[in-house]
């Protein structure tokens, strides 16, 4: 057993053992409250080079298949558990968690209490940290944490444009030219939702966007931070009343930063799966998935909230007063909610 | 959406006595919901039969009716309070039979009541199995194949069609009542037989079986806005064919992959918009293929039950309180969610732990009983317990099950080698669920099966044996140290899995004490985490806690107030269930009420005590003397509570007080007073009180010269039990020495007792409170069965009515001797038998006893309270209780059985206790109220027809009255030859019906082809027994009422002329304390 080790910038270390892929990664630490879900959470651009606490003690129970990939590859730097699980038993898995994480150079360290994690980063907020397996100097790697810059989008550009072919039943053959989908960690459950559409990468200039009179153009979701996206946010500001307009989590912030609303880091984002958003005249609607750190604060005028977390109470789903530009910072998943020809709130 | 207010009254129908598939869990959903809809000032009209319970206190609604859950009765209580609505959702599946019958009666809309919570259309949809089938196919979802049959001939041609195995499960009944698995023609036409005969509705679906497909369950709610969520998911660890009653649940599922989890998901969705539920809850439970992932819905409850329950407790989200607010038009965004206390209950709660729920089973009381599990309930009770690993939590489990168990395996109770080792048999007890099967696999694991084995045989998923496997390593590699020398780190990993220091000492040939001291002094002790709803991500007001071996953070929140630890009862069993629980809840209620702190620990997820809001603390933790002492360090209360949990406190309080514990109310001393024979008599001769002639025993040769100087019949048990386990009445030598050999182990420490058996003596409970100098009678309960039927399964009336007054003053003098002399601080039972007008003490408990909340209820004075306070330091002066309270009504508590579960197991009567809950008649009437009392108990008795009398030499002389009386209120007369030529010598008409074995038709004939319609049937001798059993038992099966003994055959015929004369009424409980 390797031993392992976490530390996060203000010097909180926790100890573990390694699993997965040996190394060391730094990166921004989250933490997940999903119970199943890890290979997704693995394999989603938008955690790319994230450090993963899963707040669920039991992880790799139903192994590795092949339908669950949010893209082509691994994407987090590292997981972290409370207890990884050396056997599977699933009749579609393929591999082990840990196979598969040594494969995709994921570090992973178990033996971690999470739930004190958790209540950790809860409290003091999302910050940067360190997974090592292999130095196990407190100050050193406290250090290395505070040099660490978190990447922007560019900077992690060849890492995650890198899309697999094999989405979940969605059939690559068929294009469709009425939608396209602007790149910025664009994940297969989206693509999964716009068959056929056209997936163009984050810089795409406007007029390449609009070559083909889409009726329709998604913003994908994506990891770091959107308001250092400023090519996309002008891009997308000159597609506004052009063409109709949805944007997911990164996505969403980045349109409505194109539409003049501020947008700001959260103390703690929302990681999960059990996130309320309603409607705020009525209290209707729906239970969705959610990834991101960064929201929506205040909205300009002319964009309106159509929903908003019931809980906290930060904006969910804003839309402008022409209808024509839809943001969610979340991603819908009640078996009611649909994605395609824009996302339909009235 | 805002409340309604066109609704002002509203009537909730509650479950009725604890059974199998229906227990306490409805109390708890009940009593949530009173306070839920009073809380939005709605008026509250309650009707429940049992009066253990929380939710009949008086105070929990406005009106509260102690009555039969029968339709006639909730008409008159419809009559009488014209509520607006009907609430049927909260009662199990009795409630919600009843609303749906009352609806189909016309009855509703005669008086203009509203359903909420589910509309008739939605019951409709999810419990009549066709309309619930095609709903179904509706929206795409498959269910097994299936065909409904409404006759035998009609479940035979569809048997032809489907193959076997087959499932068989009866419309709208609960907890798989009359459901079995078939495996062929002779199978499946005795189980159709029996099914249709238990299905209100004479409907059985019959369907192919999905056995071994893993069985996964959801709970859902949805509100008026369509705002749906998923509370939890529960994964059973026993695959399709074992009831998820009596299944281990594992909380939340753990072996399918996400998409698999959001596709089930997705169907709850759909599933509940399609049933039309729109202010409430379900359950829903899939089979889901472990080769292919197909999907099949089996079926769904549309209302609270033993699984949401679970699901409220595994995950802080209160399911009953919810969907009472719902029906009554709130949505899930405006209802606040207490634990977090600053979040709404439209979310989907999730956790940071593994919940176990495990099943406690009562097979030693019932012998002959088939234990094989099935898909009819047959468990009398469970434990949940949680854990931050599937292993710890599943070992915290199975010691919370108190089967003095201390985990899996490895505490020295395991089955001797030459069965643990023997594979043939290890292979048996996998391929077929029994209750302990779970061990079954620890021994196959030792015995080098592979995981895939073991999978093969059981069905059992993989990954779950993987778990068992990994404690079982764990357990290899502790047995290789001594205590001493057992590393710290090792000590933490294995506590870390869940085991117990009872294992550990076992393991590392050391004792449990010494574990306990080693851990302490390395610090590998408990901490305890939350029970938040959110896994973490809110920082929640109202949590509950649980202990973990993490040695990070601890998140106890133990205060510096003054506060008192009250220990629960654990998982219901038969002779300890939900009557200590309302003791508990009690006790903490009265606590809060005096400004101090409550700390409830419990492991009983189905109770009022373990609800969130009962206590300032709950530790959902097992009841050992470890668990209990780790709280206790962090805790440091002031006093501890052991006399109102039942026997399981009470057996730690000992240890608990070495430990250095401060138990409050009556001593330890005391209590082992009372249970020591020895120095119980020393007290009765000081008393000048005299005990049926009596001795120990620890062989069969001293036994037989104890009996052989008394005189038979002598009544032998072993000491220190509840619920009068392994007691019986000996009438000569053989049957002595029978008992001692296999019954019973027999120590000097813990001998058997021996004492002279009155018969015709009436026994007599009475309960007392007691302060240390004052003493006061809170009621004497006289029973309708005469003495040498267990207490518990006995009926007894308040106030007692043949006792003379000298009897009455003797009872009292005796016992106020015994309260002062044993300092009793709190409550007392004790149980006389008076013969002639001799007062005979049987026995006394220092402590809560079962009858605390019957006569709590026929009083109307909360002793529980009171006693609680006492205990706190405030005298019964000062509390302003002096007097007696002796009722001008009749109160009659009767005992509910759980016999119609085991097939051909003699439903007879006896010292060990075998009833599982109890029903309460009310009336001025004594009458009267013990006929309600019958109708509460599931007793059908006839207005007319045929009445089978068959009764021993014994009671010969004395049927021939009740023969007469009965004859006069127009029954006719069956009877076999014996007692029937004493009938006609009496001048009686009787119809002579054949013995078995001599010539057909022959009485189970009869009683198969429903012509008699009541049994009176008092057991004989041995000779007789094995065709009595038949006829009893057949009885049962045949839902014919049946009475085994004389004096309550007497009392139901006094009662059916009472009921002749007056009819029924219907009264609340606040009008007869007024």
């Amino acid at each position: 057993m390797t031993k392992a080790i976490i530390a996060l910038e203000d010097g909180t270390c926790f100890e573990g053992t390694a699993f997965g892929a040996e190394g060391e990664v730094l990166g921004e630490v989250i933490f997940n409250t999903q119970v199943v879900g890890y290979q997704e959470i693995l394999t989603d651009p938008a955690n790319r080079g994230k450090l993963v606490c899963m707040g669920y003690p039991l992880i790799g129970n139903y192994g590795i298949n092949d339908r669950c990939n949010e893209s082509g590859k691994g994407q987090a730097a590292a997981l972290i558990v409370k207890e990884n699980s050396r056997v599977y038993s699933n009749w579609q898995a393929k591999e082990s968690l840990a196979d598969f994480m040594q494969k995709q150079n994921i570090v992973g360290i178990e033996g971690i209490d999470t739930q004190a994690l958790t209540v950790y980063i809860r409290d003091h907020g999302e910050m940067r940290g360190i997974v090592s397996t292999v130095c196990f100097d407190k100050d050193e790697l406290v250090k290395k944490t505070k040099e660490y810059v978190i990447p922007n989008l560019a900077e992690m550009k060849s890492q995650i444009t890198n899309l697999a072919s094999a989405s979940r039943g969605s059939p690559k053959s068929q294009t469709n030219s009425k939608m396209v989908v602007i790149n910025l960690g664009v994940n297969h459950s989206t693509l999964a939702k716009y068959p056929g559409g056209e997936v163009v990468a984050y810089d795409t200039a406007p007029e390449e966007i609009l070559k083909n009179a889409p009726e329709q153009v998604v913003i994908s979701s994506g990891p770091g931070d959107p308001t250092k996206l400023q090519g996309t946010i002008d891009t997308v500001k000159q597609l506004i009343g052009k063409v109709s307009l949805y944007g997911i989590q990164n996505g969403a912030c980045v349109l409505a930063l194109a539409l003049g609303c501020q947008v700001s880091k959260m103390k703690v984002g929302h990681h999960g799966v059990n996130y309320p958003v309603v409607d705020p005249k009525t209290g209707k609607g729906e239970i969705s998935a959610q990834n991101h750190s960064f929201g929506v604060d205040k909205l300009a005028a002319g964009v309106k909230a159509f929903h908003v977390n019931l809980n906290d109470k930060t904006i969910e789903g804003f839309r402008s007063s022409d209808g024509k530009c839809v943001g969610t910072l979340y991603f819908p998943i009640d078996e009611r909610s649909k994605l395609p020809a824009g996302y339909q709130y009235v | 959406m805002p409340k309604r207010t066109d609704i002002k009254k509203i009537l909730i129908i509650s479950s009725g006595p604890i059974v199998i598939g229906q227990a306490c869990e409805f109390d708890y959903s009940g009593s949530q919901a009173c306070k839920a809809l009073r809380e939005e000032g709605y008026e509250t009209v309650l009707i429940n039969s049992n009066p253990a319970t929380i939710m009949t206190d008086p105070g929990m609604a406005d009106r509260t009716y102690i009555e039969p859950l029968d339709p006639e009765f909730i008409e008159k209580i419809i009559e009488k309070e014209r509520p607006d609505a009907l609430l049927p959702t909260l009662g199990g599946q009795t409630g919600l039979n009843m609303g749906f019958f009352l609806s189909r009666a016309g009855i509703l809309k005669k008086y203009n009541v509203e359903v909420i919570g589910a509309n008739a259309e939605a019951i409709e949809r999810a419990e009549d199995r066709q309309k619930f089938k095609d709903t179904m196919k509706s929206i795409g979802l498959g269910v097994p194949e299936s065909g409904i049959a409404t006759t035998v001939e009609e479940g035979m041609a569809l048997a032809e069609k489907l193959g076997f195995p087959l499932i068989l499960r009866p419309a709208f009944t609960m907890g798989g009542a009359g459901g079995s698995c078939v495996y062929n023609v002779e199978e499946l036409k005795k189980g159709l037989e029996y099914a249709l005969e238990v299905s209100p509705l004479r409907q059985v679906l019959v369907e192919q079986s999905v056995l071994g497909w893993k069985e996964i369950e959801f709970e859902v709610i949805r509100d008026c806005k369509d705002n749906v969520i998923i509370v939890t998911s529960m994964e059973n660890v026993d695959p399709m064919g074992v009831h998820t009653g009596d299944s281990i649940v594992v909380a939340p599922a753990q072996s399918i992959t996400t998409e698999e989890f959001v596709d089930l998901e997705n169907w709850c969705k759909k599933i509940i918009r399609a049933t039309g539920i729109d202010g409430g809850g379900t359950n829903i439970q899939f089979a889901v293929s472990p080769v292919n992932g197909e999907v099949r819905v089996i079926e769904i409850n549309p209302r609270v039950s033993r699984s949401s329950a679970l699901a409220s407790k595994a995950t802080g989200f209160p399911i009953a309180r919810v969907a009472a607010k719902l029906a009554i038009g709130l949505s899930l965004d405006e209802i606040q969610n207490q634990v977090t206390g600053k979040t709404y209950t439209f979310f989907e709660p999730t956790v940071d732990y593994c919940v176990f729920k495990v099943c406690r089973f009562a097979f030693e009381k019932f012998p002959g009983a088939d234990q094989t599990l099935t898909t009819s309930m047959k468990a009398v009770g469970e434990a949940m317990s949680i854990g931050r690993t599937f292993k710890e939590s599943l070992q915290k489990g199975i010691r919370s099950l108190e089967y003095s168990r201390f985990g899996l395996g490895a505490d020295g109770k395991d089955v001797p080698p030459e069965l643990s080792e023997d594979a043939e048999l290890i292979k048996q007890k996998l391929a077929v669920p029994g209750p302990d099967r779970v061990f079954w696999i620890r021994y196959a694991i030792k015995k080098d099966f592979t995981n895939q084995e073991i999978y093969d045989l059981s069905k059992i998923d993989v990954w779950f044996v993987d778990q068992m496997r990994q404690i079982v390593e764990m357990e290899i590699k502790l047995a290789k140290y001594k205590l001493r020398d057992l590393p710290a780190k090792l000590l933490r990993e294995a506590k870390q899995m869940g085991f117990s220091d009872v294992q550990i000492g076992h393991l590392t040939k050391s004792n449990e004490l010494e574990v306990y001291n080693l851990r302490k002094e390395k610090g590998v002790t408990a901490v305890y985490k939350l029970v938040d709803t959110c896994g973490g991500e809110i920082n929640p007001e109202k949590p509950y806690f649980y202990s973990t071996y993490d040695d990070s953070k601890d998140e106890c929140r133990a205060t510096t107030k003054r506060k008192i630890m009250v220990l629960g009862g654990g998982p219901n069993r038969i002779g300890q269930g939900i009557e200590f629980d309302y003791c508990c809840v009690h006790a903490s209620y009265a606590i809060r009420e005096e400004g101090l702190e409550a700390i409830m620990v419990n492991s009983n997820p189905e109770t009022v005590s373990t609800d969130f809001d009962t206590s300032d603390r709950l530790y959902f933790e097992p009841l050992t003397r470890e668990d209990v002492l780790n709280i206790v360090d962090k805790e440091k209360p002031e006093g501890v509570i052991v006399q109102f949990g039942g026997q399981t406190p009470l057996n730690l309080a000992r240890a608990l007080e070495d430990a250095g514990v401060p138990i409050i109310g009556t001593s330890v001393d005391s209590i082992d007073i009372a249970e020591d024979r020895k120095r119980f008599q020393k007290l009765l001769k000081k008393l000048k009180l005299t005990q049926p002639d009596n001795d120990t025993a620890t062989s069969f040769e001293e036994a037989k010269q104890v009996a052989d100087r008394i005189g038979y019949p002598v009544i032998v048990r072993p000491s220190y039990v509840l619920g009068g386990r392994a007691m019986m009445i000996v009438y000569d030598e053989n049957d002595l020495q029978e008992y001692m050999q296999k019954a019973v182990i027999a120590s000097p420490d813990r001998p058997i007792l021996v004492d002279k058996f009155l018969e015709d003596a009436i026994e007599v409970d009475v309960d007392c409170v007691a302060d240390g100098k004052d003493a006061v009678i809170c009621g004497i309960m006289e029973h309708i069965e005469e003495a040498g039927i267990h207490s518990g399964d006995s009926a007894c009336s308040i106030p007692t009515f043949s006792l003379s007054k000298t009897v009455l003053a003797e009872i009292r003098r005796a016992t106020f001797a015994m309260a002062d002399e044993l300092k009793v601080k709190g409550l007392m039972n004790v149980q006389y038998a008076v013969k002639g007008s001799k007062l005979y003490v049987l026995e006394v408990n220092p402590r809560a006893s079962r009858t605390v909340p019957f006569v709590a209820k026929a009083t109307g004075v909360p002793w529980a309270k009171i006693a609680t306070k006492v205990m706190l330091g405030k005298s019964l002066k000062e509390q302003g209780v002096s007097d007696e309270v002796v009722p001008e009504h009749f109160s009659v508590k009767e005992a509910v059985f759980p016999f119609n579960r085991f097939p051909g197991v003699d439903p007879i009567l006896g010292p060990e206790m075998k009833s599982t809950g109890e029903v309460m008649g009310i009336d001025a009437d004594l009458g009267v109220a013990y006929i309600k009392a019958q109708i509460g108990a599931g007793q059908k008795l006839p207005k007319e027809g045929k009445i089978f009398i068959s009764v021993n030499d014994r009671d010969k002389r004395r049927i021939v009255d009740i023969a007469k009386r009965f004859d006069t209120l127009g029954y006719k007369i069956v009877s076999t030859a014996g007692t029937g030529e004493v009938l006609r010598k009496s001048g009686l008409e009787v119809e002579v019906v054949a013995k078995l074995g001599e010539g057909r038709p022959d009485v189970l004939d009869h009683i198969k082809n429903g012509e008699v319609k009541l049994i009176i049937n008092t057991p004989g001798d041995k000779k007789t027994k094995s065709d009595e059993t038949k006829i009893r038992s057949g009885a049962i099966m045949h839902m014919v009422p049946i009475i085994t003994t004389l004096s309550a055959a007497q009392a139901t015929v006094s009662g059916l002329e009472a009921v002749k004369k007056k009819g029924f009424k219907v009264k609340a409980l606040q009008d007869y304390y007024k």
